[in-house]
């Protein structure tokens, strides 16, 4: 036997360039078999292995499936968000025993940037109920704190104290990038063989302020990062402002503040919480606009202006606008169509003296609700639209910040309201990528005391009234999920199988195709005395050795390409592909391969013999 | 000892009605060589594929080393050419993708029986291997791919492979049909020898009359 094997060799390496063609077409078929069956294989183990105890994952109505993969996989976008009214609800309720606020949708050089809370790092758990470990550094609490993932670190080359300047949106760095506010690297994960370990965790405060920041295109340096956990600080301290003397005005520090004098170019949009402000004095403002003033008390001074369509301006009841000249205002909620008039919109428009041309002005400041919680710190505030003296020329200014929030500006600097530039802001649209409001989350992932309560909590927020909610069950939208992949596998695998049969069939063509010309070889060997059943085995064994070449071949090949392909496959779906190893699994699928190569191979086996039997010592050529 | 009997020797072509030989009977004792003759067709060829054990004889008529040819299984006779029987065709006798003295060696590597007659140690192999080759003036060709030679050393070899572990007959087809007069006696010549030294006998079919000269005993077919 052992010679028969090393005759089988010397023969196949006496043709080794068929054999090698042979051996190729079946390295090919072996490595998308097992490459088609491993990724199948890892994309479950890695999925199902990724998130453990947590009960339910809530997020915005929608695909269960697209909950799941954002929020825990991160996966694809989420394109809509909680409110952080949902979000507290459902996390005070008493089955509930923690729960892990999500912020999505931004990510650097592919690694997504998650905004959460301690909470993620306390109770997410993976694999068998594992928890997340710091390996070194720590979290802190500054809002430039990042904590970073394994994978992220090695990856991206980051190590403690380290900035990151993050990009705006999903995938590559090809959007606007603000280097003014740079994360700096606080701490890195130990690895865990999840989506975490390619995550950069951020407080979820801070992720609020980047979006804000962008919104503003302008410069939040130091909020405070608690504004967004205590909401009550916001205008309750507000009584009796004190802006006085503002010429570009500074609206910093806003406690005690009273008499706000002498501003100008102020501009009020849409204040939805504005109720407690009391005793503001805005006399002597020139060129101010307050868009949709709700609850605005005590305005004083403020002369010519003209609200047109207040949406929620109900309250506005004593403002003084003094000195305001000209302006017209049409429509404040949303869409300023300022023909002709000098006018402001929405933000904050300051308007010195000067005058806005003849030009279609499509400020859509959708759902602005500009919460001025002003903090302890003078801030400069982005919406600084204070216009000097000059003129928007006969221009269309495409600004379209789609549903901002601007609830943690914490102290905003009114400053310097005039000489304002608004080129920046000129056709600013990202609305290609989603990020939820300030004080809102992506989804949210909660463990329950009692497992059990789960299904009847999932059907109680399925109905929430407020908010339109689903509540995912990790496992069952696994299984969900499995059964839609399911059909692309059986696919895969059957394409695959199919590919191996076709390089089989190759081997014993080729195999066929030297019967012929062996039939002389055979004869020699039957003269020395080798038995019809020993030429048999020796075309078995050369199908063998073909076979299991092509195994090798394939498997190593396999690997290199999983080594190869791994930073694209990661950066196009967040999935880990692990380096190439032999399980049971594969050596199954090994076994199938060479048991259905030695199938194959009966036929030339058959028909060598049965002409070796026939032609005896004198092979008739 | 007797190593050969024939009795009444035929044999009939499966799908022939006429046999191809009929009524061959002879006797040759261990030791003596027999020259087959005859013209093209008359059955030599089938003769010797009878001898071998691969075409099957009737029962009673082939005994061979004293064994009844046509009462064993074909297994049996593959057994039995395996461990007593050296055989050298008219041509390619050797396989391609094996050097020389691999070729050379082929038989014991395979064939336990004759392993066995080496005492069974791959050293021992090489060196019988070497050593025969240079009976037949071979040794500086050991190393070399059989496609290198020319067809009268081939044939050279294809001796050399047959004696391999000490076969008691060596069978031959016109091992020297293809060569010339030189490198013809060359190969007469070490066979001859080899056989001696062996004490094998030689059952060698030829057209080459000159031949005749070596053999104890001569057997005509006529067509
Ligand atoms: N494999 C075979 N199947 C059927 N008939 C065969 C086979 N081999 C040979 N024969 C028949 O046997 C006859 C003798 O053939 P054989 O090869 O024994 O002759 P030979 O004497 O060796 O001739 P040559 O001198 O040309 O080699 C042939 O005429 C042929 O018809
Ligand atoms: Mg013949």
């Amino acid at each position: 036997m052992k010679h028969l094997l090393i005759l089988a060799f010397r023969s196949l390496l006496n043709r080794r360039l068929s054999a090698l063609l042979t051996l190729l077409s079946i390295a090919l078929s072996v490595a998308l078999l097992l490459g088609v069956e491993r990724i199948r294989h890892q994309t479950q183990d890695h999925f199902s292995r990724s998130v453990s105890g947590t009960d339910l994952i809530i997020g915005p109505r929608g695909s269960s499936v697209q909950v799941l993969l954002a929020s825990v996989f991160r996966i694809g976008a989420m394109n809509n968000a909680v409110s952080g009214e949902s979000f507290a609800y459902w996390s005070q309720r008493p089955e509930v025993a923690w729960s892990i606020p999500l912020s999505l949708g931004d990510s650097f050089r592919g690694h997504p940037v998650i905004g959460t809370t301690q909470a993620y790092f306390d109770h997410f758990r993976y694999g068998r109920g594992k928890a997340l470990v710091i390996a070194e550094g720590e979290w802190g609490s500054g809002l430039d704190a990042m904590l970073i993932g394994h994978r992220a670190a090695r990856d991206l080359n980051l190590k403690i104290g380290d900035q990151v300047v993050i990009a705006h949106g999903g995938g590559d760095e090809s959007f606007v990038e603000h280097g003014d506010h740079p994360f700096t690297v606080t701490g890195v994960l130990e690895p865990t063989g999840t989506p975490v370990d390619q995550g950069l965790h951020v407080h979820i405060e801070a992720m609020d302020r980047l979006h804000q920041e962008f919104e503003a295109g302008g410069d939040i340096s130091k909020m405070d990062p608690l504004a967004r956990f205590m909401p009550d600080i916001d205008l309750d301290a507000h009584d009796g402002h004190d802006h006085s003397t503002h010429e570009g005005h500074d609206h910093g520090n806003h406690e005690g503040h009273e008499d706000h004098e002498g501003h100008e170019g102020h501009d009020h949009g849409q204040h939805d919480e504005g109720e407690d402000q009391k005793g503001h004095d805005h006399s002597a403002h020139e060129g101010h606009d307050h868009g949709n003033h709700k609850g605005h008390e005590d305005h004083e001074g403020h002369e010519g202006h003209d609200h047109g369509q207040h949406d929620e301006g109900e309250k506005h009841e004593g403002h003084d606008h003094s000195a305001h000249e000209g302006h017209g205002h049409v429509d404040h909620s949303h869409d300023h169509d300022h023909s002709g008039l000098h006018h402001a919109h929405g933000h904050d428009h300051g308007h010195g003296a000067h005058g806005h041309g003849q030009g279609d002005h499509g400020h859509s400041h959708a759902d602005h609700s500009h919460d001025h919680s002003h903090g302890a710190e003078a801030h400069s505030h982005g919406h600084d639209h204070g216009h000097g003296a000059h003129g928007h020329g006969q221009g269309d200014h495409g600004h379209d910040h789609g549903a901002h929030d601007h609830s943690s500006h914490a102290g905003h600097d009114h400053a310097a309201h005039s000489g304002h530039d608004h080129g920046d802001h000129s056709g600013c649209d990202h609305g290609d990528h989603f990020h939820p409001p300030a004080g809102s989350v992506s989804a949210f992932l909660i463990g329950l005391h009692d497992r059990r309560d789960a299904l009847a909590l999932q059907f109680e927020i399925q109905r929430y009234e407020e908010e339109a909610l689903q509540a995912v069950m990790p496992g069952v939208t696994l299984l969900e999920l499995w059964e839609i992949m399911g059909l692309v596998e059986k696919l895969l695998f059957g394409i695959s199988i199919f590919v191996v049969a076709v390089g089989l069939s190759g081997m014993a063509l080729s195999l066929l195709a030297r019967m012929q010309e062996r039939r002389r070889e055979m004869a020699i060997l039957r003269a020395i005395g080798v038995t019809p059943m020993q030429i048999f085995l020796l075309i078995q064994l050369e199908a063998l050795l073909l076979c299991v070449g092509g195994l090798i071949l394939g498997s190593l090949g396999l690997a290199l390409g999983l080594k190869l392909l791994q930073p694209a496959v990661l950066n196009w779906s967040g999935l880990l592909l692990d380096s190439f190893s032999l399980g049971p699994q594969e050596f199954k699928f090994m076994f199938v391969v060479l048991l259905l190569g030695q199938v194959i191979s009966l036929l030339p086996s058959i028909l060598s013999t049965r002409s070796a039997l026939h032609d005896g010592l004198s092979p008739k050529l | 000892m007797i190593c050969l009997t024939m009795k009444d020797l035929s044999y009939t072509w499966p799908g022939q009605d006429r046999p191809i030989l009929d009524g061959l009977s002879l006797q040759l004792s261990q030791g003596e060589h027999l020259y087959v003759h005859g013209p093209s067709g008359s059955g030599k060829s089938s003769l010797l594929g009878l001898l071998a054990g691969i075409l099957p004889a009737a029962p009673d008529q082939l005994n061979v080393l004293g064994l009844d040819l046509g009462k064993q299984s074909p297994l049996k006779r593959d057994r039995f050419r395996a461990a007593h029987l050296g055989v050298i065709f008219q041509q390619f006798n050797l396989l391609s993708y094996l050097s020389v003295l691999e070729n050379v060696e082929l038989p014991a590597r395979m064939i336990p029986e004759r392993r066995n007659k080496l005492d069974g140690k791959a050293s021992a192999i090489r060196d019988e291997a070497k050593r025969l080759l240079s009976r037949l003036n071979l040794e500086e060709l050991a190393d070399r791919s059989v496609q290198q030679l020319s067809v009268g050393q081939q044939q050279r070899v294809a001796a050399a492979r047959a004696m391999m572990g000490s076969p008691e007959v060596l069978l031959a087809d016109e091992p020297s049909s293809a060569l010339d007069e030189k490198n013809r006696d060359l190969l007469m010549q070490g066979l001859l020898e080899l056989c001696k030294e062996h004490e094998s006998s030689l059952v060698l079919v030829s057209h080459d009359p000159a031949l005749a000269q070596h053999f104890e005993q001569q057997l005509e077919l006529r067509p």
